[in-house]
């Protein structure tokens, strides 16, 4: 059992997603970062339960009343069990009884906490991913306390053998395909995109807001669909990328399409880091 | 109706979208819902959803897939397709509510001329509309059906807070949104009925081919349903909602 001391600034329980249901408006969901969701279930040998607590900014202090094994991923936040520190992507051992405190990030945003039982979360619409208005919650509450089964989900109790790359905690470069509107823009637009350096200006599980200095003629176009990672741009220069809790449509033109990797070095961003766009030259769209 | 050279292709990712001209009438409908529920068997589990909206069908795909294969299956799909004897659509009796407070945007986009926003208002609800497809947010319906002349373009600048439940019109299309989001497009009223509860067993889903009409009620009554709804009661006007 794990009992939430203190939430931290904006932590969640996230799986992998909520599949098959963009069709009624809902989004996909789950962990934002999928690279550091990926290591957290290898390092612990787990295939099948998905189920995680993704922290962001600060993290949450956790109190656990059962012994279990745990690997925290992603971002490196200020952690200690029992007030000794500890560090990322390594499996803990902890003793019913001990603390887990992770607070301020210091490389990225966002961290995971992966044990080694599942924990029990209802899934709604085949998912345990916090989205409101589908799960009542957005956000883990103070005091709130999570069950999991007793039988462990985990082959491991070492430290794996896994290899961690996470040096993309530390990349600012964005690799971007072609969007389905791509071409309805200007080119020396095109070119200033792919060339300097833009400021976030604000950033949820939803979306990522970047200013840029442009402006693109206003298209009036029909709503169409935009996927987690899709880029669209707004008349007044505003670029949208979408978020795993994004919209699942939208009516500005898409430009870019952030490919896999590219989500996951967006997802540790902060509102006032720079970021860069480069272009993945293959051809995407195709006229039959 | 469409013919094979009306499709073309783009790709979002894992997502391969096929575009088509937005045709209005039953008979393009039917036709692209028919597509939808083939191409659904065609590649089976392969696809985690398929999604419509007004031009395109967008199938997303568990991984990475071959383009050229999926666009000659996609193809052979419309080379066989036939329409099924469709079941009659339901025509769907929803309350809207044109209190000032609900059309505060209108007035504005009419420059606080009163009589051009009751004139709107009126031509509004004289029309019969289509749920062509869900989108944006949990059960966000875009509805077919707004005639030329009643065409506002999408707000420059979106606004921070459109309520739930705000009736709206983004260019041609038209939205009820079904929680309180920031939003773009123009309000011109309010129902207080929420389409798709999600937390009951999606009881009162407007599927994607039916009518939906308009009957205004007043601001008490307004008030009235939103309570009954709150508190789980039933009210005359819930019993409204019904289609034939």
């Amino acid at each position: 059992m794990i009992e939430v001391l203190d939430p931290g600034f904006y932590t969640s329980i996230q799986d992998r997603g909520r599949m098959g249901y963009r069709h009624l408006g809902i989004p996909i969901s789950g962990a934002m970062d999928r690279k550091a969701f990926d290591l957290a279930h290898s390092l612990l040998g787990i295939k099948t339960d998905t189920t995680l607590i993704e922290c962001t900014l600060v993290g949450p202090i956790l109190r656990f009343h059962e012994s279990c094994s745990l690997v925290i991923t992603g971002a490196q936040m200020e952690t200690f069990l029992n007030d000794i520190p500890i560090t990322n992507n390594e499996v803990v051992a902890v003793n019913s009884g001990d603390i887990l405190k992770l607070r301020q990030a210091l490389n990225g945003i966002r961290t995971y906490i992966k044990i080694n039982h599942s924990l029990i979360i209802p899934k709604i619409l085949g998912s345990t991913s916090f989205y409101q208005p589908i799960t009542s919650e957005a956000v883990l509450k103070k005091e709130a306390i999570f069950f999991w089964l007793k039988s462990k989900t985990s082959f491991q109790t070492k430290n794996s053998r896994v290899r961690v790359k996470d040096d993309y905690l530390f990349s600012d470069e964005l690799e971007v395909e072609k969007g389905p509107e791509y071409d309805l823009f200007e080119d020396s637009l095109k070119k200033s995109l792919t060339i300097a350096k833009f400021k976030i200006k604000s950033q949820n599980r939803m979306g990522y807001r970047i200013k840029t200095p442009f402006n693109s003629k206003p298209k009036s176009m029909l709503s169409c669909a935009v996927q987690p990672g899709t880029v669209q741009m707004t008349p007044s220069g505003t670029l949208l990328i979408a978020g795993m809790d994004g919209q699942v449509s939208g009516g500005y033109p898409r430009i870019f399409q952030l490919c896999e990797d590219a989500l996951s070095i967006l997802a540790q961003k902060k509102a006032g880091d720079k970021i860069s766009f480069k272009l993945h030259d293959k051809p995407l769209q195709k006229e039959l | 109706m469409y013919t094979k050279t009306d499709f073309s292709f783009s790709k979002l990712g894992n997502t391969l979208i096929l575009n088509f001209p937005y045709r209005t009438g039953d008979k393009a409908l039917q036709f692209i819902l028919q597509l939808r529920t083939d191409l659904g068997k065609t590649f089976g589990n392969q696809l985690e959803d398929i999604s419509l909206s007004f031009n395109s069908l967008n199938l997303f795909f568990m991984g990475e897939f071959d383009s050229d294969k999926m666009q000659k299956k996609i193809f052979s799909t419309i080379d066989n397709l036939k329409i099924m004897k469709t079941k009659k659509t339901k025509l769907w009796k929803l309350p809207v509510c044109f209190a000032d407070e609900f059309n505060r945007d209108l007035l504005d986009h009419f420059n606080g001329d009163k009589q051009q926003v009751n004139i709107y208002i009126e031509q509004f609800m004289k029309l019969e509309y289509c749920l062509f497809f869900y989108g944006f947010l949990p059960g966000f319906p875009y509805l077919s059906g707004l005639s030329k002349e009643l065409i506002i373009p999408r707000k420059k600048t979106p606004n921070r807070l459109t309520p739930k439940g705000s009736l709206a019109v983004g260019a041609s299309q038209v939205g009820i949104y079904p929680q309180d989001s920031p939003g773009g497009w123009h309000v011109i009223g309010n129902c207080p009925i929420p389409l798709i509860d999600f937390e009951e067993s999606l009881p009162n889903l407007i599927e994607v081919g039916d009518r939906i009409r308009f009957f205004e009620i007043s601001e008490k009554e307004h008030q009235e349903v939103l309570l009954a709804i709150r508190n789980k009661k039933n009210h005359a006007l819930i019993n409204q909602v019904t289609y034939d």
